[in-house]
């Protein structure tokens, strides 16, 4: 189903991380978080004292909610051209189609490529943001597409210390490097 | 078997083609009732009128479609907009007791995450602060609110 979702990424560099997990989805995974939904409305988990959508009904997820829900965590937006790994910094970048933001994607510790949650499904390594990019109207958002990058991120690795997410990172590598060692599963 | 009208009885095979029925009906030897009534009879013979689907099987074949193709969005306006999602909600405004409890069936046995279309049919969200965001006390608290409502 990748290569469905996904057509740009038939050809590159990218593998599967882990099985699929509908504890937690992208925006989550970029929070480095395994055990919630996060989205900025009532329903889901959202960083504490960051806007959230007014209301029952979800309405169109500008990507100001999560700029400044990021912030919370040390995050400063700085555009959507500065893709290229940083020593000392660490990016997520925020995509979005014509009806709002679609996913999240975290760049890896060392600039070897970026970590993206496929919703509920397996987390996923892939060696460039545009590799999972796709259309932008309303009709490709109706049948899937995560539309493009239209807001990157960035903060020191000292932020991610200070907000706890580098101990929860090692943590949880380490966990699911000790599931894909104990459990045999299929991958994509 | 169908059988032709009594009056023009003739081996199956024999009327099975169209054409020959209609040289044959051309012919002025058959009055055109006749002639209709064999039309419907050959047609429902060679198109045989399948059974509806039950509201169940409906939503079941929806609800896989929708969970395949939006299985690797995070996004609930985005997962709210594929067209099987909007049928399901579309079946909820003729259906909507029905309607609610397959999808709270849904949500139990498949994890599949209806809460939007829950809250929008049944006007209520049971979902409180401390369990939002919370893949299992989320689907806990709509089975609750299921069973209240069976109850009630």
């Amino acid at each position: 189903m990748f290569y469905v979702w996904f057509p740009s990424l038939r050809g590159t560099d990218w593998r599967i991380k882990s099985p699929a997990d509908d504890d937690y989805q992208c925006i989550a995974w970029a929070a480095i978080h395994t055990d919630r939904c996060m989205w900025p409305h009532a329903n889901y988990t959202w960083f504490p004292g960051a806007p959230i959508f007014p209301g029952i009904d979800p309405e169109a997820a500008t990507s100001d909610y999560f700029v400044e829900g990021f912030s919370r965590i040390g995050y400063k937006p700085i555009g959507k051209d500065r893709r290229r790994w940083v020593p000392g910094f660490q990016k997520v970048a925020i995509y979005a189609t014509e009806v709002g933001v679609s996913h999240m994607a975290r760049q890896r510790l060392f600039g070897r490529g970026w970590l993206s949650k496929a919703g509920d499904c397996e987390d996923f390594i892939h060696r460039r943001l545009e590799d999972i990019e796709g259309d932008v109207s309303t009709l490709a958002a109706a049948a899937g597409s995560y539309g493009i990058v239209v807001e990157i991120l960035r903060r020191g690795w000292w932020s991610a210390f200070k907000y706890g997410c580098a101990s929860r990172a090692f943590k949880i590598a380490g966990e699911m490097r000790e599931y894909r060692r104990t459990h045999k599963w299929d991958a994509p | 078997m169908i059988s032709p009208p009594p009056s023009y009885r003739v081996p199956f095979n024999e009327w099975e083609n169209p054409v020959e029925i209609r040289e044959f009906c051309e012919e002025g030897q058959v009055p055109q009732t006749d002639v209709d009534e064999w039309v419907v009879q050959v047609d429902s013979l060679w198109f045989p009128k399948q059974p509806e689907p039950s509201l169940e099987e409906r939503f079941r074949i929806l609800a896989q479609q929708w969970a395949n193709e939006t299985g690797h969005l995070s996004s609930p306006n985005q997962k709210m907009l594929h067209p099987s999602y909007q049928a399901i909600l579309g079946m909820g405004q003729e259906h909507r007791e029905e309607v609610i409890d397959l999808l709270l069936r849904d949500l139990a046995e498949n994890r599949r995450p209806w809460f939007w279309a829950l809250s929008y049919l049944a006007q209520a969200n049971p979902i409180t602060p401390a369990d939002a965001g919370r893949m299992d006390r989320m689907i806990d608290a709509w089975v609750r609110w299921g069973n209240k409502r069976k109850n009630a």
